[in-house]
């Protein structure tokens, strides 16, 4: 089964986590016994811009106004 | 728009297989913003039903988004999920089939100078597409546009159903164009009720930096002039 889901792209910073896990549909608790195989999570590495006044790097998904009035 | 060399990827990677909640945490000196993610679950062995969720917890473990696919995995399913960027606005959950009322609204605006210099994004059915949007989803909208001081940023929430639902501000991102400054923030609920409107709060700044002016948290203001993109996203239940 190939699922898809929408994600924000948040930055994170040290000692923020990433968690892949199983949640009960209707309370959110844990569920237990699933297991996860080759987790991965791509993203860019901002450190090196940070403090620097370098531009942010704009990707267009971070950009897509529905509707911009007038 | 573009995109600045000197920022090279980073992927968090660990090949086999583990034992659900599996967790990366950023390295010290880091600052990753994640643009896609992927694993396979297998619930053989679940306990029951379950979403297969990517979350994101800041360093003292408050959640600061979930993500997963709007189907419920039962126990022996097996799923290869992907995650990945919303392209537009559009509900987490599905829509109901054929649907053709909206079940309430959600606006995100940034306000210049007056009613006629903002810009406005809106999952309510008018401005932008019209997708019903069933209670329980989360919406995700964003948007951009140049700000003064003191320029309000709301996010107001609609109930045209009979009955109270609440509204809440489970992720917000503030990013300021062409520097380096972004805020992570969030909320609490707000009730509104049936057949009103209120705006939502920005209750909780995670950092780095510090763009918005929470004090009045219903109508948050810019701290600096400049172009910013916002970033929302709303549980309606």
């Amino acid at each position: 089964m190939q699922l898809q889901s929408t994600m924000a792209s948040l930055p994170l910073i040290y000692n923020y986590t990433a968690v892949f896990e199983a949640i009960d549909p209707s309370s959110g608790a844990a569920v237990t016994g699933v297991t996860v195989t080759n987790p991965s999570v791509y993203g860019i590495d901002l450190t090196a811009e940070s403090g620097t006044g370098a531009a942010v790097p704009l990707l267009p998904s971070l950009f897509v106004p529905v509707d911009v009035s007038p | 728009m573009s995109t600045t060399a000197s920022v090279p990827p980073y992927l968090f990677s660990q090949e086999g297989t583990f034992d659900a909640p599996f967790t990366f945490e950023v390295p010290a000196s880091l600052e990753v913003q994640p643009y896609t993610a992927h694993a396979t679950f297998d619930g053989s062995g679940a306990s029951g039903d379950f979403r297969p969720c990517l979350t994101f917890y800041s360093a003292s473990g408050v959640v600061l988004g979930r993500y997963f696919p709007a189907e419920v995995l039962h126990s022996g399913d097996v799923a290869e999920v992907t995650y990945t960027p919303p392209f537009g606005t559009a509900p987490v959950s599905p829509s109901p089939a054929g649907g053709a009322t909206v079940d309430f609204g959600v606006i995100l605006e940034m306000i210049h100078s007056g009613p006629l210099d903002f810009a406005r994004v809106s999952q309510l059915g008018y401005l932008a597409t019209i997708d019903p949007i069933p209670v329980g989803s989360e919406v995700f909208l964003t948007t951009a546009w140049t700000m003064p001081i003191g320029g309000p940023v709301t996010v107001t929430g609609v109930n045209p159903q009979a009955t109270p639902l609440d509204f809440q501000i489970i992720e917000a991102m503030v990013q300021q164009v062409g520097a380096t400054s972004r805020e992570s923030l969030a909320g609490n609920a707000v009730t509104i009720p049936g057949g009103g409107s209120a705006n939502l709060t920005w209750d909780f700044t995670f950092g780095p930096n510090s763009l918005l002016d929470i004090t009045t948290p219903d109508t948050p203001t810019i701290k600096a002039a400049g172009t910013y993109i916002v970033s929302v996203t709303v549980n309606v239940s």
